[in-house]
């Protein structure tokens, strides 16, 4: 394939990801956010079988069918299955940040990320593009972060750590594929502890705080042997 | 050599281990085996030590850890291990009894086990040669007597000593390790070898050395734990506990001010100006007392003062490079060190079998035991003389000395040293009459007079070995104070030193002989149709206790001349039946001692730190995750900020 | 080899533990399962040349810091085993364990040994990474496992903070993998290999990675700020697990920054580095002593302490003391072990963790009271207890480079032991009104408690010959000299 129209493609599909994320970060409605989600994995996979194209490395590949399965089917399956069972469809409370100082503290993420990796950049010697990549990738990793602690919902705050993950791998992508093993293993890593999660905040109903508040009157109940 | 060294420590780890194989064995076998046992370890240490004085250091290695341990008996060494041994002997003599008055069985095992491992550490502390070895044994010697503080632990007042206890002690540990890490990192070795550091580190390393020795002998304002935990104990170990452990932190300062070379003249200064306010302050803080043993620790501090008082004069006049008055000024310090630990083993022994015996500390509950408590009050008697420095008792020898080299002070040329001394002079003359003072209400308050409650009226005399182990004490206060001009003249010619004392040996003979004489006089020719009745009441019925002089009331006077440190509060609370106030219905009235160290020196940072802890509690527990979260999110951003300065 | 024979017994283990109806079986196996580990390990120690090579590519490999991990991991889990045979049947008796989750815990527990063993032996860093996050989920499986709503909050937290803290670790592999390929065109993450070409790698690339690594791996021993959920997990969870959470699991994240520390600290931005450990390290030891200040929750103070520790054990890899701190970590593990067990059992006594409530214990649970004593006069480094020594050696290290950094930290140290006798004595002599009665404590609750201060006195004053070598060996491949 045209190696230019492979550099054109990777620039559209990072704009993509980063639009994608920002779509994250504003909406409410958890429907759509897992979708969004899905969209966003698919992604991250169209740019793996990119670099497939572009290297000819079949982990490439492998790497995109795996993330096509795991990312796009089976966690928002799960996702929707928690939702479901959680009877919860919005999350609109937030904490320390509003969506609109959610995005522009992304902006700020994105810069600073920049910043930051200009300082080694000389080291890693990657080409613009690759190092644009990489600087995404980062910031994904930290908006990511930003949305578990600014979103209420435990379900929210798991599709934050799924972007951050994505982002971790968008950064392998452009720094060097890792083996095949480690990838796959860390996969299921994911799945595992998305599955966890998912039946922990099943266990704790929808957020933390109410959560605390149905507790006090268990409160004792722990205890209930020193109340004899 | 070596050998009896083994001997001494197996000894003591038999004697440590045994009670405890017989924990809840209610016989008394197997506890005095293991004091018998301490009491063998106690003498063979004393023979050690008496040859190691006459002859030649010992120095072997014990290995710990995987470390090597240097050890060495020298004759500083020996004299304190012969202080340990002879108060650990009369100790274990007195605890036969006195161990047995515990209801718990396993209390019982407990207290004999732990003093064994208590004197065992003290005896390695004084002998350590190696910067680890000592902090080993130190920490040790801590532990044991924090958990023997601990030992009365139902009560709440035993629990507050314990932590108080604890926290200062640890408090001074901690500056020790500091000041043990200074030497060591500059010295490249950890047995003990000449520290020399430039002028400011080792000013640091004295003043770290000064407080972490400090805390543990007492010396204010780091002194306020023996108030609380000698009451707290049990009366034998608080007959170690200020008998001896505080001496080992003395030696443990003498030692070290060996070692640091280009000693400064301040050091001295400062330590005689402690010194100095240790001996005033407790003094004046003992005499208000009415708790027996809490009396009988500030007593405690006011002799850790004056032992002190002689070590900053001897760093002064070693300053001034006039080494036999300084000599005289060393000698004088740990011969009064050693009269020390005799006397206050003594009173905390006999004030122990009085506690005992009447069921509580507080002296206005006492009275009248001389009665029934002959000997007891007998023993006291002789402590109480020896404390308040009387001839011909060996209190007096070892002040008298120290006023001596006060004396002396006109060798040094310096105007305002000269002042200093002079000052530090005249308060040490109070402070030795204020403590005669002290010791007449206490005597007096205690043993005379009228029983002030049932307990003292129906008081018994103490069983036989709680009254051979002060015995002992207080013939060997008697004897060496008799003959201290023999003995040390002695000393005086193995170490090149001259002191002129009086002797005392023709001033006692001669004054026994009088009172003899005048005994028999006023026996035979005094009025021989003598009476008894009851003293002449200026026409009351009959007298009662309530009658009698108050240890409060002693001790009145004193508060008022000395107010402006007692700070006492007086707090009047009467309600009426009226709302003008006319008709007195109750009232309340007492009087408070403010507690200056406590309330502006120990609380102050205390609650600041608390403060600090609590805020920070506060922010790691919130309920939620989110704020974890972004304290991790501004962490990461912050490394990155610093990987982004440093990577270049 | 190894790995077919630990995989076999972890199978048959599990298999029995599936299809076995008693839980005594259940917990005989668990226990035949640590020790058979502790028999392996400790046969290849003494018998082999290390390292071993237990997976093609290196990618597991064992070399004496390995074992010596594998070890200590043992020693815990075979305790805590014996210790959860009497633990768990009270529990479940006061109905406090759900008898549906018993095959979940003895499974989450054989599991949790498996990959801890795999965490050790991994040499691929990237390996070591995926295990170290399986930990992770077995822990809070673990703690979860014991029948209330708060464990689950202490899971949540547990897993939440220490894998997205992880991923930032992940992060910092890829660096690494990338900057390994500058120096002979392979990219490698295999620590060995690493290890010989560290000095070739650009160092800046080095460092940049190693902060990285650093976050997930001081989440994961609970360093300051990371710390968060170490509290209330480790207060939660039920008490064998705790032990094995202190003792054992915070030990990855120590181990980990080791091998990241040892890669670095040769090269020009070692002294970073070590800046960098040092001030977390400092940081973590002052707000875990401060907070354990007027704690009134035995475990949570037990909890703090951890997070102190680890604090100071960060400040000796900083300092480059790694032979104290390998000590260290030994004596810290036995230590919180036995704190955690006699807490246990004091629970059972009262059932509850809180001054106040604890009533009585001195006289009714003697043997948990001498525990809890010991293990406390232990852990603020008394002399006759193992924590005297390196404490002493890691703070001279520490005045050599920085006096005022010293006379800090022996503060808050201060603090820390201050704060823990006043808890200790406070329960141990509280007394209650009216007459408790005795709760019944299994035998097997009290051998462990008893094995280990029988360890921890002879450790204290002994330093075998054995141990002295196998730490002298690790310390000289780590650093060199």
């Amino acid at each position: 394939m045209n190696p230019v129209l492979i550099d054109e493609l990777l620039k559209i599909s990072l704009v993509l990801l980063v639009i994608l994320t920002t779509i994250i970060i504003s909406r409410r409605n958890l429907v759509s956010l897992i979708n969004v989600y899905s969209l966003h994995s698919l992604v991250l996979s169209f740019i793996a079988i990119l670099f497939f194209l572009s290297e000819g490395n079949y982990t490439f590949l492998f790497a995109a069918a795996l993330t096509i399965i795991s990312k796009s089917v089976l966690i928002p399956i799960l996702l929707r299955w928690t939702k479901w069972h959680m009877k919860i469809f919005t999350d609109i409370e937030y904490h320390y940040l509003k969506p609109v100082s959610s995005i522009f503290v992304s902006l700020l993420i994105i810069i600073f990320s920049f910043f930051i990796f200009s300082k080694i950049k000389d080291y890693l010697g990657l080409s613009s593009l690759y190092y644009f990549g990489v600087i995404i990738g980062f910031s994904l990793v930290m908006i990511g972060f930003m949305i578990i602690f600014s979103r209420r919902k435990i379900i929210v705050k798991i599709i934050g750590y799924l972007v951050m993950e994505n982002g971790v791998v968008l950064l392998s992508l452009f720094i060097g594929e890792m083996p095949l093993l480690i990838e796959m293993m860390v996969l299921m890593d994911l799945l595992v502890l998305v599955a966890i999660t998912c039946i922990l905040g099943f266990g704790m109903d929808s957020s933390m705080e109410e959560f605390h508040k149905k507790l006090n009157p268990f409160h004792n109940w722990f205890n209930r042997r020193a109340k004899k | 050599m070596v050998l009896l060294i083994t001997a001494v420590f197996l000894i003591l780890l038999l004697s440590i281990v045994i009670p405890l194989i017989g924990l809840k064995l209610k016989h008394s076998s197997l506890r005095k085996i293991s004091l018998i046992l301490i009491m063998l370890a106690c003498l063979i240490s004393i023979f050690l030590s008496l040859q190691v004085l006459l002859g030649k250091d010992i120095s072997f290695q014990i290995f710990v850890s995987g470390t090597a341990f240097s050890m060495l008996i020298d004759s500083l060494a020996a004299f304190f291990i012969i202080i340990i041994s002879i108060v650990g002997f009369c100790v274990s003599i007195y605890s036969i009894s006195y161990a047995e008055h515990f209801e718990s069985v396993k209390k019982r095992n407990f207290l004999v086990s732990l003093m064994a491992l208590f004197i065992l550490s003290m005896m390695f502390v004084v002998i350590s040669h190696n910067l680890l070895g000592f902090l080993f044994f130190w920490e040790l010697m801590s532990i044991s007597s924090f958990l023997l503080v601990l030992f009365d632990y139902e009560k709440e007042e035993t629990k507050k000593a314990g932590i108080f206890y604890f926290v200062m002690t640890q408090l001074g540990t901690i500056f020790l390790i500091f000041s043990f890490i200074l030497i060591y990192i500059n010295t490249g070795t950890l047995d003990f070898t000449n520290t020399s550091l430039s002028p400011f580190l080792s000013s640091i390393l004295f003043i770290t050395l000064a407080i972490g020795f400090g805390t543990k002998a007492g010396m204010v304002p780091f002194h306020k734990w023996l108030s609380y935990a000698h009451p707290a104990s049990p009366s034998s170990i608080s007959a170690l506990m200020s008998g001896v452990m505080i001496k080992v932190a003395i030696y443990g300062l003498i030692r070290f001010l060996f070692i640091i070379s280009q000693q400064q003249l301040w050091w001295g200064i400062a330590i005689l100006i402690f010194g100095t306010i240790s001996a005033l302050l407790g003094i004046i803080y003992a005499l208000k007392e009415q708790d027996l043993k809490r009396l009988l620790a500030y007593s405690s501090i006011e002799n850790i003062g004056i032992i002190l008082i002689s070590i900053g004069l001897y760093m002064i006049f070693t300053y001034y490079s006039l080494p036999a008055i300084a000599l005289v000024a060393l000698f004088a310090g740990l011969f009064h060190a050693f009269n020390h630990s005799l006397f206050k083993s003594l009173l905390f022994m006999t004030a122990g079998s009085v506690v005992n015996a009447t069921h509580t500390k507080n002296i206005e509950k006492m009275g009248g035991l001389v009665k029934n408590m002959k000997y007891t009050s007998l023993l006291f008697l002789i402590g109480a003389i020896s404390i308040s420095a009387l001839p011909p008792f060996n209190g007096f020898v070892s002040e008298l000395m120290i006023f001596q080299v006060f004396f002396k002070s006109n060798s040094i040329s310096s105007p305002l040293i000269k002042l200093i001394l002079m000052i530090s002079m005249s308060l040490f003359a109070l402070t030795s009459a204020l403590a005669a003072a002290c010791f007449v209400k206490a005597f007096g308050i205690v043993f005379l007079a009228v029983p002030r409650s049932k307990e003292a009226k129906e008081a018994k005399e103490a069983d036989k070995f709680m009254l051979v182990g002060p015995a002992i004490l207080a013939i060997l206060c008697m004897v060496i104070g008799v003959f201290s001009f023999q003995i040390l003249n002695f000393i005086g010619e193995k170490a090149g030193v001259s002191f002129d004392l009086p002797n005392l040996l023709w001033i006692s003979i001669g004054t026994f002989i009088i009172g003899v004489i005048a005994y028999l006089i006023i026996r035979n020719i005094g009025n021989k149709h003598s009476r008894v009745s009851e003293t002449w009441g200026c026409g009351i019925n009959s007298q009662n206790s309530k009658m009698e002089y108050t240890a409060s009331g002693f001790s009145e006077p004193i508060v008022t001349i000395f107010s402006s440190i007692y700070q006492p509060k007086k707090i009047n609370k009467p309600t009426f039946y009226d709302s003008k106030g006319v008709i007195f219905k109750e009232g309340q009235a007492s009087l408070s001692l403010i507690k200056f160290f406590e309330e502006y020196l120990y609380l102050p940072p205390l609650k600041m730190v608390h403060y600090i802890s609590e805020k920070l509690y506060k922010i790691q527990n919130k309920i939620d995750l989110d704020s974890f979260i972004l304290y991790i999110f501004l962490t990461i951003l912050a490394l990155l900020i610093i990987v982004g300065v440093v990577i270049r | 080899m190894i790995l077919a024979i630990i995989i076999i017994i972890l199978l048959a283990v599990s298999l029995i533990v599936l299809f076995s109806r008693s839980r005594k079986t259940m917990n005989y196996v668990t226990v035949l399962h640590s020790l058979s580990i502790i028999l392996i390990y400790s046969y290849l120690l003494l018998r082999f040349n290390l390292p071993i090579s237990v997976l093609k590519n290196n990618y597991l490999m064992l070399d004496a810091f390995s074992i010596y991990e594998i070890l200590i991991a043992g020693i815990i889990f075979l305790l805590a085993a014996i210790y959860a045979e009497g633990y768990i049947k009270s529990l479940i008796h006061e109905k406090e364990f759900n008898k549906t989750n018993i095959k979940l815990f003895y499974l989450s527990y054989n599991f949790l040994l498996f990959s801890m063993v795999l965490v050790f032996s991994s040499n691929n860093l990237a390996l070591l990474w995926i295990f170290a996050e399986i930990t992770t989920i077995l822990s809070a499986t673990l703690i979860v496992t014991l029948n209330a709503k708060e464990n689950i909050v202490a899971a949540m937290k547990y897993v939440f903070i220490t894998s997205t803290a992880m991923l930032f670790s992940f992060i910092g592999l890829i660096f690494l993998f990338a900057a390994s390929k500058s120096v002979n065109g392979v990219s490698t993450l295999n620590w060995d290999v690493l290890f010989s070409i560290s000095q070739q790698i650009s160092p800046q690339l080095l460092f940049f990675s190693f902060i990285f690594m650093f976050i997930g791996f001081a989440a994961k021993s609970g360093i300051v700020p990371f710390h968060t959920w170490l509290p209330p997990s480790h207060s939660k969870a039920a008490s064998d697990v705790s032990a094995l959470l202190s003792g054992v699991v915070l030990n990855i994240g120590i181990y980990a920054i080791i091998r990241m520390y040892v890669l670095i600290a040769p090269t020009s931005m070692g002294p970073a580095a070590s800046i960098i450990l040092m001030i977390f390290g400092i940081l973590t030891v002052a707000v875990a002593s401060l907070s354990m200040l007027v704690r009134t929750n035995l475990k949570k103070l037990i909890a703090y302490s951890s997070v102190e520790n680890m604090g100071f054990m960060l400040i000796g890899i900083a300092l480059g003391n790694m032979f104290w701190v390998l000590y260290y970590i030994l004596a810290h593990a036995l230590v919180k072990a036995l704190l955690f067990f006699s807490a246990g059992i004091i629970h059972r006594q009262s059932g509850s963790m809180k001054a106040g409530n604890i009533k009585d214990i001195l006289k009714l649970q003697p043997l948990a009271c001498f525990g809890l004593i010991i293990g406390s006069i232990a852990i603020i480094g008394t002399p006759l207890f193992p924590i005297f020594f390196p404490k002493f050696y890691i703070l001279t290290s520490l005045a050599q480079s920085s006096l005022l950094l010293c006379l800090l930290v022996l503060f808050f140290l201060f603090v820390a032991a201050g704060s823990f006798i006043w808890l200790i004595i406070n329960l141990t002599t509280f007394q209650g009104k009216e007459k408790i009665e005795k709760y019944r404590i299994y035998l097997s609750m009290k051998i462990p408690i008893i094995i280990l201060i029988v360890i921890l006195f002879i450790l204290g004053v002994y330093f075998p010959q054995g141990l002295q070598n196998l730490l002298k060996i690790i310390t000289l491949k780590l650093t060199g000299n």
